[in-house]
């Protein structure tokens, strides 16, 4: 068999298209800021094994290992169509030139993948069309999608015509290797040979075509994610991905997002990462409430509007290329499209960029806003209270200051926690608690400011900036190491973003240090107090943030003696309560009320208590109780479930 | 001693501070004589002397002629103090006067201590005693800080009051009725908040009613508001609004953070509540413990008969 | 169109205020320090006048005070005043009203001004002298308390708010005065690239002693914290008893009762 005079032509023009493509969308990524994405080799390549090759998050869902199939059967048949394409240009050559002891367990593998391949593909189809998930479709895409069967339809193209040519061209009794094949070279037994020739030659047409053509689809398609996603894990944020970076505030500079190319070149990445498999979507408590944002929808926009090379704003009207400020305020940055996304994409960073532009460049915010920021400038705290009344919750007990060089834990108590009375319950049952294990703690008392979470959260990182550099301060000159907090905001933000102010402080939440301590025997609650029917409710920073799952429920168990039940919806897929990411103060206008989404949820339950780690969450539950009319469903912190059993004793 | 008043009356009445000013002049044990840009219907009723100039001459709001009236009077009468309403025209007017004067002035005397004037500092948060440091000053008197307790039957005796001026450079264009706003607490001098405690939707006209016998505006909290019982005109609170009247009466409301953010800045706060040690007691200048439904219409009655 | 905003910092009211030493002023330690809220709607209208000018005018921003006030007056400048003006001064608490007014006309006197912008009072005297004392000294027009502002061909349309939300129109011809009222505007929220421009905007210093010549015409004898007004009383028993008892405390320690 000859060569084709066509092919080699025809190869050499999809080829060069194909690179075009790429060479097009990559040079696009490179519009992006600068950002260093290359250090720590080791770490980025164990998490390309990880997410990549074993697809970690992909199998997290039913149907991710259609997916994992796919997705390896894409890997072998990769060298299986490369030598499609050799022998396309040199017959007789790449592969079938091996001794057969090589050739035949690859011929077996390559047939009996592509057998899966099919499988997996007609089983895409059918879940598309027949019961597709409705995280599939949103407004601007449907689960049936010409793109999506395009591509699937071309990828079982590509099989059957293989399976056709292969069995088109085996000589009876040939094919041991080719089992798949062979079994549909015996329906085409007793066919004359010229007929089998013909059926041969098409189907390797059809497959040469269909190849090209799909390598050519990937670059300007969603499937962009076969080249990409690889490359995307490589290049995930090793630090905390919800981390944003630090601004400088220089004379000259721009501040936030308000165009593409000032996100960063891996921000840009992301979005041709995007697969739109809707999993943010799915698990996003705004897109659930029916709020405008879709995180999914942010990375798309990104997508549309680096492609049409800024024409059109980045924020803006809602349309297709621009977010909306609507959905950028709507985020409560719990970070669930963070920890589900397949391709490590970071949508929570992209939108705190974008309130950064609006809030520092254009000062546009809902008005409720204005309060929070002046009373975070001015005082320090969101309320506006003054902050001589920070300390005043230890009058109960007697003056716990820190003293540097004697106190072993920093006791900082957070705003909420100062003030609020509701949770002011929580800090002193905190403080009983540590008393009782006789852990050394002290307080900052009036010289304590906020950790700055909400602002930062908010985009407003220039007051953020003031706040975090003045507590970093105060804690080096009082040589504090080690704070305890009974707030997911506050130890999240210590914890981590303070890291960028260049202090290493041992920062543990009130639950993994009250779970020590039991652990260590220092807290015996004996008699153990019934809360009833416990459940115990995730709060974003101190799970999905900081991946702390086990230490409040050890705690609950503990002070119980039994284990706590779970929300439908827990751990990495709980449901926010709706107060992160600065929500907490503003008004929810739009859609259902996120904790009454959370609450009805528990209420399915029937729970006595709903245990909670944060304040924020104390108080959304609290009102969401009451607005359900179930006030006799108690909220409490698990300093307060511990503290009670104590005082049992 | 002797005190020169300047009464105040706006689109054809006399106003009541004019009143209040007497009292005052009576705690200081001051000779009293008054002045008015008025008409002699407006008069006041009060059996002293006074400089009538006459409105349709020299204007509603003149502060140009007003002032030459009082200094007119000043000069006739040489008073020790020349005493204002601390109102939108006294606070207007008297600086104007003390200028021209140079002599001192203290504003918003709230209180005479042991013959000294006392005024207030920050909000209240402080007080302090002012005096002028030559023998004439001029004084402006807080709103409602003096009751007039006597008759309002005296006759005065009225002396026309002419200036040389004839014309200012400003110009008077006319009044704009108060806006007929669903609601305006960030201005109210009264707000009565209802909470959650009201308990259903049908009660809050009860608060409303209280706060309509008040004199006052009515204001909600968060989950009265979200659960559509009033509009969100009426939300005080964070993510509401920001008020600071002079009382606020806070019913079956039980103190958010929220909601007392948005409000403790009020001069004095009653809270009626069932729970003594709701978070809103910390707050509050009163606590009342009990049922607010069954309280209200006791409390609307009686402020409606006094 | 030459626009000058008088200014001043206020300690933050929500802090606890503590008599001094010598017992005539507030300890001044430990207080944190702001813009007076009623300036802040001074210097907003300036702004949207000078925006409304097509930038054109020149709007100069003055504070009395020690350094300190340099914050409220970069804060101002961030808002969009063109130039800062700080009248040095340590002792500015001591002050009357008189002796700022004097300062501020002294600073005035040979530049020009066409609109002056101040505060209706401050939040911790709450006189309501200043402003309109000024436009006295240097002969300009004045109205005072405004929630309404346009301008037009050298008049000023002013409204005044006055008692029971009704609100009085007035047209002062320039050169003129205006002491600004809360919500007459809504301040802005100063941008981040003009916190950064307000750095480079120039601050004048005057020593005070080359303004004041005058003479305090009042003084403070005697500083200290109110008798506690309510103070947790509780109130409790039978209603008509409550009602009536709360009604008597109403007119004994509030001012809306009559």
């Amino acid at each position: 068999m000859q060569s084709h005079p066509y092919f080699m032509p025809l190869l050499f023009v999809a080829v060069l298209t194909f690179c075009y493509s790429c060479y097009q969308r990559l040079q696009l990524v490179t519009v992006g800021a600068a950002e260093n994405r290359f250090d720590r080799p080791g770490e980025r390549l164990a998490g390309v094994l990880s997410y990549a090759f074993g697809q970690k998050r992909v199998l997290s869902r039913p149907f991710g290992v259609n997916h994992f199939v796919l997705f390896w059967a894409f890997l072998l048949l990769l060298v299986a169509n490369a030598d499609f394409l050799w022998q396309g240009l040199f017959p007789g050559g790449g592969l079938s030139a091996l001794p057969e002891g090589i050739r035949h367990p690859l011929e077996f593998a390559f047939d009996l993948v592509s057998l899966l391949a099919l499988v997996s593909v007609t089983v895409a189809l059918a879940r598309r069309l027949f019961f597709a998930p409705s995280y599939l479709g949103n407004e601007y895409t449907k689960p049936r999608s010409g793109e999506a069967l395009l591509i699937l339809g071309m990828i079982a193209t590509l099989m059957a015509a293989y399976f056709l040519m292969n069995a088109a061209r085996l000589a009876p009794g040939e094919g041991s290797w080719q089992p798949v094949s062979r079994a549909v070279s015996l329906v085409m037994q007793g066919l004359p040979a010229a007929t089998l020739e013909a059926v041969a030659l098409t189907s390797w047409w059809v497959h040469a075509i269909v190849l090209l053509l799909f390598l050519n689809l990937l670059p300007r398609s969603k499937h962009m994610h076969i080249l990409t996603a690889i490359p995307n894990c490589y290049f995930r944020s090793l630090d905390h991905p919800a981390v944003p970076p630090r601004e400088e505030f220089q004379m000259g500079n721009r501040f936030g997002v308000s165009g593409v190319e000032q996100f960063s070149w891996k921000d840009l990445l992301d979005s041709f990462s995007c697969t739109e498999c809707g999993r943010c979507q799915d698990l996003c408590p705004a897109h659930n409430t029916g709020k405008s944002l879709n995180p999914r929808r942010v990375v798309h926009d990104l997508k549309v509007n680096l492609l049409e090379k800024g024409g059109k704003p980045l924020i803006g009207p809602k349309e297709e290329g621009t977010s909306c400020e609507e959905a950028l305020w709507d985020c409560t940055t719990c970070g669930a499209c963070l920890s589900v996304c397949p391709v490590l994409i970071e949508h929570l960073p992209k939108i705190v960029k974008m309130r950064r532009h609006l809030v520092q460049e254009k000062a546009r915010f809902p008005e409720e806003l204005l309060n929070l920021f002046e009373n975070m400038e001015q005082r320090s705290n969101p309320w506006g209270i003054a902050p001589s009344e920070r300390g005043k919750w230890i009058s109960v007990l007697e003056e716990r200051d820190f003293k540097p060089g004697e106190t072993e834990y920093l006791f900082f108590v957070g705003c909420a926690g100062s003030f609020d009375s509701r949770a002011k319950q929580t800090t002193l049952a905190l403080a009983t608690t540590l008393d009782r294990a006789g852990i050394s703690w002290g307080i900052l008392g009036k010289d304590e400011i906020c950790c700055g979470d909400s602002v930062r959260r908010l985009g407003n990182e220039f007051v953020f900036d003031k706040m975090a550099r003045g507590n970093v301060e105060l804690f080096r000159e009082r040589g504090v190491k080690k704070i305890v907090t009974a707030c997911p905001h506050c130890f999240s933000t210590l914890k981590n973003d303070y890291k960028q102010y260049g202090i290493e402080l041992e920062v543990v939440h009130h639950s993994e240090l009250i779970a020590q301590l039991v652990r260590d025997g220092k807290l015996k609650a004996p008699k153990k107090a019934s809360q009833g029917k416990v459940l115990f409710h995730d709060s974003c920073y101190l799970g999905r943030h900081n991946d702390t799952y086990t230490a409040p429920r050890a705690v609950i168990e503990a002070a119980t003696g039994g284990t706590p039940g779970d929300f439908e919806r827990n751990r990495e897929n709980g449901f926010c309560c709706g107060a992160g990411g600065g929500r907490m103060w503003m008004e929810e206008q739009t859609g259902a009320r996120i904790n009454h989404e959370r609450v009805k949820e528990a209420l399915k339950q029937e729970p006595d208590t709903i245990c909670v780690s944060c304040p924020y969450c104390m108080t959304m539950l609290e009102d969401g109780l009451k607005d359900q009319g179930a006030e006799k469903v108690r909220v409490k912190d698990i300093a307060e479930v511990m503290a009670e059993a104590l005082n049992d004793r | 001693m002797k005190a020169l008043l300047v009464c105040e009356q706006r689109e054809g009445k006399l106003l009541d501070t004019s009143y209040e000013l007497v009292a005052f002049a009576e705690r200081l044990g001051a000779e009293v004589s008054l002045v008015l840009v008025g008409t002699p219907a407006q008069a006041p009723q009060v059996a002293a002397k006074l400089y009538l100039a006459d409105v349709n001459k020299y204007g509603e709001y003149s502060p140009e002629l007003h002032k030459h009236i009082v200094l007119a009077a000043a000069l006739k009468e040489n008073p020790d103090y020349i005493i204002f309403p601390h109102s939108s025209y006294g606070w207007d007017l008297a600086p104007r006067v003390a200028a021209t004067l140079r002599v001192g002035q203290v504003s918003e005397v709230v209180n005479i201590v042991d013959g000294k004037l006392e005024v207030s500092l920050c909000n209240g948060k402080l007080r302090r005693t002012v005096s002028p440091k030559a023998a004439r000053a001029v004084l402006t008197v807080q709103a409602g800080a003096f009751n007039y307790a006597g008759q309002k039957s005296g006759a005065p005796q009225v002396e026309a009051i002419e200036i040389s001026q004839g014309s200012s450079a400003l110009q008077f264009v006319g009044y704009e009725p108060a806006e007929k706003k669903d609601v305006d607490l960030g201005r109210a001098e009264i707000i009565v908040s209802a909470g959650r405690g009201v308990g259903k939707k049908e009660n809050v006209g009860v608060i409303a009613d209280l706060a309509k016998a008040f004199g006052g505006e009515l204001g909600a909290s968060r989950p009265v508001v979200d659960a559509g019982w009033v509009g969100h005109s009426h939300q005080v609170g964070t993510t509401g609004q920001t008020v600071s009247p002079k009382l606020y009466v806070a019913c079956g409301i039980s103190g958010a953070i929220q909601h007392l953010a948005g409000m403790k800045k009020s001069d004095f706060i009653v809270a009626i509540n069932k729970d003594k040690d709701a978070p809103i007691s910390e707050a509050a200048d009163v606590m009342v413990v009990a049922d607010v439904l069954a309280l209200a219409p006791v409390l609307a009655e009686k402020l409606r008969a006094a | 169109m030459n626009i000058l905003v008088c200014i001043k910092q206020v300690p933050d009211m929500e802090s606890r205020f503590k008599v001094n030493g010598t017992g005539d002023w507030y300890d001044e330690a430990d207080l944190a320090y702001r813009m007076n809220e009623y300036d802040e709607y001074a210097v907003e209208q300036a702004v949207q006048l000078k925006e409304q000018l097509g930038n054109q005018p020149e709007i100069t921003v003055l504070s009395i005070g020690a350094d300190r006030v340099g914050e409220a007056l970069k804060k101002a400048l961030a808002m969009g005043c063109d130039k800062a003006v700080q009248v040095q001064d340590n002792d500015s608490a001591r002050k009357d009203p008189w002796q700022i007014a004097n300062i501020i006309a002294a600073f005035a006197g040979d530049k020009n001004f066409d609109v002056i912008f101040t505060g209706m009072q401050s939040q911790d005297r709450g006189s309501a002298q200043v402003g309109v004392t000024v436009a006295e000294i240097l002969g300009h027009n004045c109205a005072s308390t405004l929630v309404g502002f346009e301008y037009a061909d050298g008049v000023v349309t002013a409204k005044r708010e006055l008692e029971g939300g009704v609100k009085s129109v007035v047209k002062v011809p320039v050169p003129a005065l205006v002491t600004c009222q809360l919500g007459l505007n809504v301040p802005r929220y100063p941008t981040l690239p003009n916190i950064m421009k307000a750095k480079k905007k120039e601050l004048q210093l005057v020593p005070v002693a080359s303004l004041l010549k005058e003479e305090a015409a009042t003084g403070t004898e005697k500083l200290y914290p109110p008798v506690k007004s309510g103070g947790g009383i509780v109130l409790e028993g039978d209603l008509g008893d409550i009602a009536d008892r709360l009604l008597g405390i109403l007119k004994e320690k509030t001012t809306v009762m009559k």
